[in-house]
């Protein structure tokens, strides 16, 4: 169970550093970022939670304590899906930037 | 670094798209998959071009390319759904030539690159191609191994468009990165599916929307199965009598209704003309409407067509209250109509009252 979330998690992260990279590249050859950061903020904000939420998991009572660093993550993780443009923001861009999809109004 | 790919692999992307899309249409998927067999054409075509042995090395035949141009030609593969046994082929050539002994790349190299010699891939209950297959390269969970003509027994998978096996036996163990090229391959083939199925989704609600109208399914909220109910929840448009034709009811029941819903005072037309009088049959009949902020449509009898809004407080009764004087109110936006009422006046002076509405 917690062995099946660390892969994925690690799977998660590699896919974000491997994607981020990709959008080095689009920089370096194209001087400029494609839409598709919004994809890499969307995937970060979410990876980020589940992995705060994992290690509190772990840690149990321990990671709420005052002072726990894990008790700081967990709940500044929370924050990732709002700023620098909210989950719901990006899903925008992406469904109109990145698939082409019409604008929602 | 540059994480792009190459000209050279472009270029074998574009080929390989155009060649399948012309060879291997879903027709012709959808046939082989019935059939339960292989396009055995469009096989001999890919082996024909030498695409087995993209990344055997020239001197077992191959094109001497590597991991990355199997990859794309995956990819392509995988985009098409295209029913031959590509994949165990040339993942099992690749392998063996990555992670093979010196032996064994003479032994089956040639054969697989040829199509002369059957191959198949996959974990001992699962091999993609293992029945019947001359070689099989099955992975386990310390690592792969090479079976030379196992032992193996067919088996139904939800894929129609490829066959499968249980394989048992022994076979040589091959290096330790074996598994990993074989699992980055079949990773390949999966996102070129996804990636047509992605398209095909896309184009599937396009086409929803475009019977539905816009803001009919939200990007934002855009899901495959939100998609499908949009499609499915398709009916015909209610009349347009029923939401923006003149009301059933009389003047007064409409005057009597301060504010209309949103919807309707947003497509708001105004179209006042004063009465002196009491409202006569005609004007009171059903089909004619009053001014929808009007509290006194009775008295006014405008035959407005709608209203305030958030942009024109006033509402049609109290432009046609200033207009008094006037007589006339016709304007087609409630924006307008509020610069025509101080105009009016002057212009029009106590000119005849009489003026249809435009």
């Amino acid at each position: 169970m917690i062995a099946d979330r660390l892969g994925e998690l690690h799977l998660k992260a590699e896919i974000l550093r491997l994607t981020a990279l990709r959008g080095l590249t689009a920089i370096e050859k194209y001087g400029q970022p494609g839409p598709e950061g919004s994809l890499t903020k969307w995937m970060w904000s979410e990876t980020n939670q589940q992995l705060t939420q994992l290690a509190a998991d772990l840690m149990g009572p321990a990671a709420l304590t005052a002072g726990s660093r894990w008790a700081y993550e967990l709940l500044r993780a929370r924050g990732n899906s709002i700023e620098g443009g909210t989950t719901e923001v990006l899903k925008n861009i992406v469904a109109e930037r990145v698939l082409g999809l019409p604008k929602a109004r | 670094m540059d994480f792009d790919l190459t000209e050279d692999q472009r270029e074998i992307k574009t080929v390989a798209r155009e060649l399948l899309t012309a060879r291997s249409p879903f027709a012709k998927v959808r046939e082989a998959a019935e059939a339960a067999e292989y396009d055995d054409a469009l096989w001999r075509e890919i082996v024909g071009l030498g695409w087995p042995g993209i990344a055997v090395a020239e001197e077992h035949g191959g094109q001497g390319l590597g991991a990355v141009e199997l990859g794309v030609l995956l990819e392509e593969l995988g985009y098409a759904c295209a029913a031959t046994p590509f994949l165990a082929t040339a993942v099992a050539a690749a392998v063996i030539q990555a992670s093979g002994t010196e032996e064994q790349r003479r032994r089956w190299l040639p054969g697989l690159i040829d199509g002369e010699l059957r191959a198949g891939v996959g974990s001992p209950e699962f091999v993609v191609d293992g029945h019947g297959a001359d070689v099989v390269v099955l992975l386990e969970d310390d690592g792969a191994r090479l079976l030379a003509a196992p032992e193996s027994e067919p088996l139904v998978a939800i894929d129609p468009t490829r066959r499968f096996a249980t394989v048992r036996g022994e076979g040589e163990a091959l290096a330790a990165d074996a598994a990993d090229r074989v699992r980055a391959a079949i990773a390949a083939e999966v996102v070129g599916v996804c990636q047509r199925a992605l398209e095909m989704t896309l184009e599937y609600v396009e086409g929803a929307q475009a019977v539905r109208g816009p803001g009919g399914i939200l990007p934002g909220r855009f899901a495959p199965l939100r998609a499908d109910a949009a499609a499915h929840r398709e009916r015909p448009a209610p009349p347009p009598t029923t939401r923006r034709g003149p009301p059933t009811r009389s003047p007064r029941a409409w005057a009597r209704r301060r504010r209309w819903p949103r919807r309707l005072r947003r497509r708001a037309r105004v179209r006042c003309r004063r009465r002196r009088s009491r409202p006569t049959a005609a004007s009171a009949s059903p089909g004619r409407r009053t001014c929808i902020g009007c509290t006194s449509g009775a008295r006014w009898t405008a035959r407005c067509w709608a209203a305030p809004s958030a942009t024109t407080p006033r509402c049609a009764r109290a432009a046609a209250q200033r207009l008094a004087v006037s007589g006339v109110l016709t304007t087609r936006r409630a924006g307008r109509g509020a610069r025509s009422v101080a105009a009016a006046p002057e212009r029009q002076g106590s000119v005849p009252r009489r003026r249809t509405a435009s």
